[in-house]
């Protein structure tokens, strides 16, 4: 231990000017210094001189008194060669009373005073570290508003208040280890309150309850502002923190000694005497008897023993309560083990599967594998094939997340609108454990956001209005997740008005977006409330109305392959459902072909296809061609026309007719053969091209060329339109090009 | 060059550098060699319906499906398919792309002095994709503004549909 650098550095502490703000840099430079040159220290050690020093050269003059100090205690503890943690006392008025008092210290060294001041990150954080902290930590407190929500219903949930305990706690005291000592300050006080309310000094009221979940949405807050100033840009702090920080304080100093909390002892699975006296076996006055007679024994054994309660139900409550452990078990375990990896990496991954996959394809319909002489080879080929399927369903599986973060986000929102708006609602949700593509449970969320809020805004009726029409005064608002064949379904319901078919025909005759309104079915109706800058509401809420409409959310379904249907009746509600694809990486589809073009049309689209009899077929004008199915009448789209393909069959009885499309949408593709059913890796068709009419991307096929993937509704749009306004121009200008 | 466009030399500088040079027909074009991913040969493009004529298709690039942009459509000239047809696959603003030319030619270094700015042929002979003239060894090599030649605003512009038969043959459904 360099002994004579130490006492330069105790010497300069003795000399430093709590107000020299160059002192204060030379000192830190000097202890910096020290600890590089000197061997052996922990790495605690390392980190309380970082924390130290950044202290020092940091904090607002007034409170370098006090980091002084501790500066100094810390450094005869290195004198003596023994390892230290950088502690140092809270400056005066600031709350003590956690129990994590050393590691928020570092934290309290930033009072309330510099609110005003942005604080920039430290300069060495490692920015790595600091990502993963943010991410961590908005899922920790995803789980935390979840408890949060659950205290709603259970105030004396001791396990809840403890989950979101834990998460306040460890950000707090990440956030102090990275250096980020207003964030840390402030978890300390969130914390501090629900510290209050698990030691049962102060109830959980809800007060409380409010309180802890604009912290949580706080310290979210800080957490978008440390991200955006990972890029170097200074740290804005979050407005209205002061003022949170205050009603924080107060609520956990105020109330204390107001009441006892009932049930202080957390438990996390149900005692067997519990369980008994629940299932009315036995009262609880003779279990206290028996189990007061023989402490020593097992409570079941004693039960028994003394015939208080059949050996029957005795073992059943056993049963109940090991199952019951196991589960809680189970679900730390789950929490442990996993692995954080980078969604880049991941993506490449199933990329290169779905490579992998193709490749395979390809050699095995290579010649040499088909020829009956190589049957080994083939048998090798195949057993090579059967891994990579394995590895392509897995790969899949990897990137599948459950709906349950974006339900609890919604079930936060649905709990603030109400009050907002003064509606009661019973929101419900089913099925959240339902998987789906990351990619997809992206992007829904922000569309389900959007659709809750306008069934909240719109679709519930006030209390009022729903007394007055015979219905509960609280609504009900139902999200729902399910999987229906190849796709998830999900369902927004309200018990509502429902929508209101007249008022809707008039709102799109104002506005122009239809000119008759003969020959609407109910679907059309609806149909209309997704068109741009249609809004029923009559005057625009905070709540919804500003701007972005129902358009938006449709547009983002149908971007990942997904449909959006609407059931509603007047006065009884309004059922949204959303029809999405599993994933969208993995489209299951039917090999077409078209002259010599081949395209791929989505499994799922097609319902039948046939080929047509001469007599089947009949013209409209002249032009239009139906052919009739089962008495149905639908017309014919001639795939080749669409996409101008030159060498397709132009005979109708010559070629093959797809059922495809949906509901009033449906038409009869007409191609010139089938080619086989296809597993293909949908792929965009570069950004250089973006989006093409009637095309949703492309697919390497077997022999290694692009097939185009057909878009099933957008090509019957296009074929509605014909000669649409927005294909006119282009078509115009070529013939000057 | 009087019709020229002002170009600072400051522009001429930025411009100097080393290009991959390729034909088209009698002419030579060069791009900027820092645009360049790589050189492929000829293999099948996937024609995507209602895109603009000049995106010949597309190709199946290692797994990656990439548009391929025929400069000769680009450019209004004749389609002729020569031997030694090759696609440059170039990486515009992360995008990548391929370009059909007839013949890739050569690595050259142009500097500054060899620039001279696109000359003005009036409305019917657009200039505004070239970045300017490069003189080297004797002969004349048009650099081109790739960026420019395949920009999403300008593909807009230039946009046309694929046919404006397909439009009107659809069925009156």
């Amino acid at each position: 231990m360099p002994q004579p650098s130490l006492d330069e550095l105790a010497l300069l502490l003795m000399q430093l000017d709590p107000t020299d703000e160059v002192g204060a840099r030379r000192f830190a430079d000097a202890m910096r210094e020290a600890a590089d040159t000197s061997a052996g220290l922990s790495p605690t050690s390392i980190i309380a001189v970082l924390k130290c020093t950044d202290s020092v050269e940091n904090c607002p003059a007034a409170e370098r008194e006090a980091v002084l100090v501790a500066a100094g205690t810390m450094i005869e503890a290195w004198m003596k060669g023994e390892s230290f943690t950088w502690v140092i006392a809270p400056p005066k008025g600031a709350q003590a009373s956690s129990a994590a008092a050393p590691v928020a210290a570092a934290a309290d060294v930033a009072p309330d005073v510099v609110d005003s001041i942005p604080e920039s990150l430290p300069d060495d954080c490692d920015l790595d570290l600091l990502r993963d902290f943010i991410n961590e930590s908005r899922e920790m407190l995803v789980g935390a508003e979840a408890s949060l929500l659950q205290l709603e219903t259970d105030p004396t949930n001791d396990e809840a208040i403890n989950t979101v305990f834990r998460a306040f706690h460890t950000v707090k005291g990440t956030a102090a280890f990275l250096g980020l000592g207003q964030l840390s300050a402030f978890a300390h006080k969130a914390e501090s309150l629900l510290s209050q309310v698990r030691d049962g000094v102060v109830t959980y009221s809800a007060h409380t309850a409010d309180l802890s979940l604009q912290s949580a949405d706080m310290l979210r807050e800080f957490l978008d502002a440390v991200e955006i100033a990972t890029d170097g840009s200074p740290l804005l702090l979050p407005e209205g923190k002061q003022e949170l920080t205050r009603d924080l304080e107060a609520a956990a100093a105020g109330t204390a000694p107001a009441a006892q909390a009932p049930d202080a002892a957390p438990l996390p699975t149900a005692r067997l005497g519990d369980i008994l006296v629940d299932r009315g076996v036995i009262d609880r006055a003779t279990l206290e008897a028996v189990h007061a007679g023989e402490p020593a024994v097992p409570l079941g054994q004693a039960l028994i023993n003394a015939h208080a309660a059949p050996l029957k139900d005795v073992a059943q409550a056993l049963r109940q309560q090991s199952q019951q452990q196991k589960q809680v078990r189970q679900e730390s375990a789950g929490a442990a083990d996993s692995i954080r990896v980078r969604t880049d990496r991941l993506d490449k991954l199933i990329d290169m599967v779905g490579e992998l996959v193709i490749a395979q394809a390809m050699i095995n319909a290579d010649d040499a594998v088909v020829q009956v002489g190589h049957q080994a080879l083939s048998r090798k080929v195949s057993m090579a094939g059967k891994i990579v399927r394995d590895l392509q369903d897995l790969s899949m599986s990897m990137r599948m997340v459950p709906l349950k973060p974006v339900f609890q986000k919604l079930a936060r929102l649905v709990r603030d609108l109400s009050q907002k708006s003064g509606k009661s609602v019973e929101f419900q949700t089913h099925g959240e454990e339902t998987e789906l593509d990351r990619n997809m449970v992206d992007a829904i969320a922000d569309p389900l956001v959007h659709m809750v809020r306008n069934s909240l805004d719109h679709g519930l009726e006030t209390p009022g209005e729903r007394t007055a029409a015979g219905k509960r005064a609280a609504g009900v608002l139902r999200l729902a997740a399910y999987r229906a064949g190849g796709a998830v379904v999900v369902e927004l319901h309200d018990d509502g008005r429902g929508l209101n078919r007249d008022k809707i025909i008039a709102k799109a005759l104002a506005k122009g977006l239809i000119d008759s309104t003969k020959a609407l079915t109910d679907q059309d109706v609806f149909a209309l409330i997704f068109a741009p800058g249609f809004s029923t509401a009559d005057q625009v809420t905070d709540i919804s109305g500003r701007g972005v409409g129902m358009d938006v959310v449709r547009r983002n379904i149908e971007g990942i392959r997904g449909r959006i249907e609407i059931t509603s009746e007047a006065g009884v509600g309004t059922t949204f459902r959303l029809r999405l694809p599993l994933t969208l990486a993995i489209t299951d589809g039917m090999l077409v072909r078209v002259g010599h073009e081949r395209y791929i049309v989505p499994t799922t689209s097609i319902q039948l296809s046939f080929r047509p009899n001469p007599e089947q077929v009949c013209t409209v004008a002249g032009r239009g061609e139906m052919v009739v199915l089962r008495g149905e009448t639908l017309p014919i789209l001639r795939l080749h026309r669409l996409f101008n393909v030159a060498d397709a069959r132009e005979r109708i009885d010559e070629s093959l007719l797809m059922l495809v499309g949906d509901g009033d949408k449906r038409v009869a593709l007409m191609v010139d053969d089938l080619l086989g059913q296809h597993q293909v890796v949908a792929k965009s068709l570069g950004e250089g091209i973006g989006r093409v009419d009637g095309l949703s991307g492309g697919a390497i096929l077997g022999d290694g060329r692009v097939g185009l993937i057909i878009d099933v509704a957008q090509l019957v749009q296009l074929s509605r339109n014909g000669l649409s306004s927005d294909d006119s121009p282009r078509g115009d200008r070529r013939t000057v090009a | 060059m009087s019709t020229a466009t002002p170009q600072t030399a400051a522009q001429q500088e930025a411009h100097a550098g080393k290009y991959l040079t390729f034909f088209l027909g009698n002419e030579e074009y060069g791009l900027k060699i820092l645009t360049v991913h790589e050189i492929i040969g000829m293999m099948p493009v996937t024609r995507v319906p209602r895109t603009p004529e000049f995106i010949r298709g597309v190709v199946n690039l290692r797994g990656k499906v990439i548009p391929v942009v025929d400069l000769r459509i680009r450019f209004a000239m004749n389609v002729v398919e020569t031997q030694d047809v090759c696609i440059i696959v170039v990486q515009v603003r992360g995008i990548q792309m391929g370009i059909v030319v007839d013949r890739v030619s050569e690595v050259v270094n142009i500097g500054a002095d060899e620039i001279e700015p696109a000359p003005s042929f009036g409305v019917d002979v657009p200039t505004d994709f070239l970045l300017g003239i490069g003189k080297s060894q004797g002969r004349v090599k048009m650099l081109l503004d790739i960026d420019h030649v395949l920009s999403a605003t300008e593909l807009d512009e230039t946009a046309t549909a694929s046919s404006t038969s397909d439009a009107t043959a659809a069925p009156q459904a």
